[in-house]
């Protein structure tokens, strides 16, 4: 089927636009965690971990990162799914994270959202015409002729045909589908859709018909847009701005363009490279992200990213370290970082208090593997050996917080602050861009070469 | 420049290095008391030590069934019912479970999209994988786990003796996918069959799990089949190609001469969807339509419906395989003539060969993959055979000028061809 560009929906129905009006959506400090105040442990999922930022009327901004680092849940308190637990978000000026009860509902007319799944987001026993109209019948509005005239002309909105009114989403194949999921959020016109991956279970030509109409959509009805995403060619594609997230923190921030030929923050930058570019004859100059993101429960002292950062700031005082056994030192503390996850749990704490459990147990073969390469000076075996005596004293935190002290850096002391990275008002979470601290050096040294 | 029936064209000048899995004629079928599904349609391919042959195409094309017929997996409502799977000269359709059940995982192993559901829950992962060696290697107790030790460092897990132990949902999705190739490799395998083994996870850990990949099979010299619908990732990790849809491969090439030079009207639609590729573009290209499901033996040219290029003809005639390596003069200069010596790039398209009047390849299509001309498809739209053939000829002269812009992938030119075709 194919999409004409004129305007197929009454006046009445586009969203006025004031371009010198506030943004749309404004966020500041936003914080959503999960499980407070659990029995055992207080330590909560820090899934949203304080972010600001804010989308201009008419504006898309995509939301890009791994998954896991809170990407979802930040599209789905913008929209009052979740509750944060901290901060504020300002939609046109009222502040939404206090709202309950009717005021809750009114407003949620404003503000919808595409689900990724196009299977499990729709109920299987409704024809389509009844899930395109629930909104519709939930809100009350007009009268039941009215709603199925406006259903039939969401239907034709998002290229489905009026026939398709009567029959059941399993008859849809999946781009279909996600029609009917564009329609439904549609259906209250709203000025602001979250797009929740919604191209990410789609075939690349299918995807690329969902995201001509999102853009079609949008300019027919002055839509805002969140568009999350993990496929960063879709996001370049389709957004005027980008923030990359990493474990609950925006890392960096600005126009689409900047962030993709330009990225400022060591985490852009390794997302970009890791992109599998459809073209077998570009050369490849990856930068490796080791290991997987911690746990959004226990995150990093300093900076999320220090427990995989390539770029990561070393102490002058090692300076005559080669990269090579940096490398060991990570992985040494990626791997008592596992352990201690594993270690956290009753039985293990008290066999390790009854001496059933010695923490030091392997320490020596775990130590000969990861240094078996490189050659170890007295100064860091010295530093080992007191390790392996503090993991048998305070088990694996304790032997971290000492490897932390002797090997790290601001990068795992201090939180980084938002730096201004270009003139257009990107900014970008990181050491590195603090003054003096030229980080192209990192760059010469090969560390992103290994 | 001849019509090559058999599209046997790339393993012909290379004929000394014996392929390691020979795909011919394939077809895999799944009968319902609704329909027959045609999910594999007579495909041929091969694979040979320490090459990897990438299958593309999109959800529904045939590339997983084609996997698991290799693997001997498919089960009923599903069979093989035609041609051969040759493991070092041995044709593994037909043999018996138990036969082929030395060959699964032995010599052939595959990795599934789906790290969570393809390990076992209830099991460590340490015994997941001594049950491989136990069953492949005839290894146990303190052997097999310093063997599996040892394998899944190799796949770059640290701590891996302590991670023995640990059951699958310990691990993140990545690690998962690495104890999967660990098993993997426990049964030394030499063919390494991939199913979108990166699908599920993210771009960051996709890229170390590409890289592993890699690792390995330079390391063992793997033959390795590579099954995706990322273009991406194709022209990454593989070295020849085969574009898939509704259960045939449609153009094969090496990567290179794939991506820079496409000849099929479906793989170029194919790579021009996908974002990024020309950030000026303001629109994406899209394909029309969807993926047919095959419910009968190929008749006619199955993109045909959605092909922006289709010229009268491509509802009647199926195409073969036509070698196009030294066929476009362009090219020919450049990569064309070095990648046609080793690898051949064929493409099944009435299209082609160009420098053929459009009569010539309807007739040199008709006979490639030997036709019946008296069951078409195409006869229920215009009601007979001998018209058929008449009206083929008319439109050879009133389609002159079609072919001669027909090259450039232009919307008009596909609203004229489906004109002209409903018109008629």
């Amino acid at each position: 089927m194919s999409f004409q560009t004129d305007p197929r929906v009454d006046a009445d129905e586009s969203v006025a636009t004031d371009p010198e009006s506030e943004p749309l959506v404004s966020v500041e400090n936003l914080q959503t965690y999960y499980d407070t105040g659990g029995i055992r442990s207080s330590n909560p999922v820090k899934a949203v971990d304080g972010v600001s930022f804010e989308i201009e009327r008419g504006e898309t901004l995509g939301l890009v990162g791994e998954s896991g680092c809170g990407k979802t849940t930040l599209g789905r308190t913008l929209v009052r799914l979740e509750r944060p637990t901290g901060g504020s978000v300002a939609f046109d000026g009222t502040d939404i994270t206090t709202l309950s009860g009717e005021e809750l509902t009114a407003w949620r007319k404003n503000a919808q959202i595409v689900f990724q799944d196009p299977d499990s987001s729709m109920n299987d026993r409704l024809t389509v015409g009844k899930i395109v109209r629930e909104p519709l019948d939930s809100y009350d509005w007009k009268t039941p002729r009215q709603r199925r005239a406006r259903v039939r002309e969401l239907l034709d909105l998002v290229g489905l045909q009026p026939e398709h009114y009567y029959r059941y989403p399993h008859q849809f194949s999946g781009g279909q589908r996600q029609r009917i999921g564009i329609a439904r959020a549609l259906a209250l016109n709203p000025d602001f859709v979250v797009l929740d991956e919604p191209t990410s279970a789609l075939d690349v030509s299918v995807q690329a018909k969902i995201l001509n109409l999102l853009e079609e959509l949008q300019a027919e009805l002055g839509l805002t847009y969140l568009l999350i995403a993990h496929d960063l060619s879709v996001v370049r594609h389709a957004c005027d701005r980008i923030a990359v997230m990493y474990l609950g923190n925006i890392m960096e921030i600005g126009e689409a363009e900047q962030v993709f030929t330009e990225p400022a923050n060591p985490y852009t930058r390794t997302l970009l490279s890791a992109i599998p570019s459809p073209d077998p004859t570009v050369d490849r100059n990856r930068i490796p992200l080791r290991g997987s993101p911690p746990s959004p429960r226990d995150p990093p002292a300093g900076c999320p990213l220090s427990t995989r950062c390539p770029m990561k700031v070393r102490p002058d005082k090692w300076d005559e370290l080669s990269e090579d056994l940096w490398h060991a030192l990570d992985v040494l503390q990626d791997i008592l970082r596992e352990r201690s996850k594993r270690a956290d749990n009753l039985p293990t704490q008290i066999r390790r208090r009854v001496g059933l459990e010695d923490p030091t147990a392997d320490f020596a073969t775990i130590r000969d593997s990861v240094f078996e390469d490189v050659s170890v000076p007295e100064s860091v075996a010295t530093e080992l050996d007191e390790t392996e005596r503090r993991l048998a004293e305070g088990g694996e935190p304790a032997a971290l917080e000492y490897l932390r002290e002797r090997f790290g850096s601001d990068c795992d002391a201090v939180f980084p602050d938002d730096h201004a990275v270009d003139a257009t008002g990107r900014t970008s979470r990181c050491h590195r861009h603090r003054e003096g601290d030229d980080e192209s050096t990192a760059v010469d040294r090969g560390r992103f070469g290994r | 420049m001849t019509l090559d029936a058999d599209s046997d064209g790339p393993t012909e000048s290379s004929a000394n290095a014996d392929p390691l899995l020979a795909v011919e004629g394939l077809r895999t079928v799944f009968s319902t008391d609704k329909e027959e599904i045609h999910a594999v349609d007579g495909i041929d391919f091969d694979v040979r030590e320490g090459e990897t042959l990438g299958i593309v195409g999109e959800s529904g094309s045939g590339k997983s069934v084609t996997a698991r017929s290799i693997m001997g997996l498919v089960k009923s409502p599903g069979r093989i019912v035609d041609g051969s799977i040759r493991y070092r000269g041995e044709d593994l359709v037909g043999k018996s479970e138990d036969e082929l059940r030395a060959y699964r995982g032995g010599d052939i192993a595959m990795i599934f999209q789906d790290p969570m559901t393809s390990l076992n829950p209830v099991y460590t992962v340490g015994n997941q994988i001594e049950e491989a060696l136990e069953l492949h290697q005839g290894l146990s107790g303190s052997e097999a786990t310093d063997e599996a030790a040892s394998l899944l460092e190799s796949v770059n897990i640290p701590d891996a003796r302590r991670r023995l132990g640990e059951y699958p949902h310990e691990f993140s999705g990545g690690m998962r996918q690495r104890a999967l190739i660990a098993m993997a490799l426990a049964c030394d395998p030499e063919v390494l069959i991939c199913d979108e083994p990166t699908t599920a996870l993210d771009v960051t850990t996709q890229a170390q799990i590409l890289e592993l990949l890699q690792d390995v099979q330079r390391e063992r010299d793997l033959g390795m089949i590579f099954i995706t619908h990322d273009m991406g990732v194709i022209a990454e990790i593989a070295d020849r190609v085969g574009v898939m849809y509704a259960g045939e491969i449609i153009e094969r090439a090496p990567v290179e001469r794939l991506f820079a030079k496409p000849k099929h009207p479906y793989t170029r639609g194919l790579l021009e969807s996908i974002p990024g590729r020309n950030p000026e573009a303001a629109r994406l290209h899209t394909i029309e339509g969807d993926v047919p499901t095959a419910t009968e033996p190929a008749a006619s040219c199955r993109f045909a419906p959605r092909c922006p290029k289709a010229i009268d003809g491509c509802d009647r005639v199926h195409p073969s395989a036509v070698a196009v390596d030294d066929a476009d003069a362009d090219s020919a200069g450049t990569d064309g003539a070095d990648d046609g010596a080793i690898d051949g790039h064929t493409v099944s398209c009435l299209l082609y060969p160009e420098d053929r009047s459009r009569e010539w390849r309807l007739e040199g299509h008709r006979d490639g993959d030997s036709i019946d001309a008296t069951d078409l498809e195409g006869a229920r739209t215009d009601g007979g055979t001998d018209e058929t053939t008449s009206r083929g000829a008319d439109a050879t002269t009133s389609r002159g000028a079609g072919k001669a812009t027909g090259d450039d992938a232009s919307a008009d030119t596909r609203d004229d061809a489906t004109n002209e075709v409903i018109d008629e």
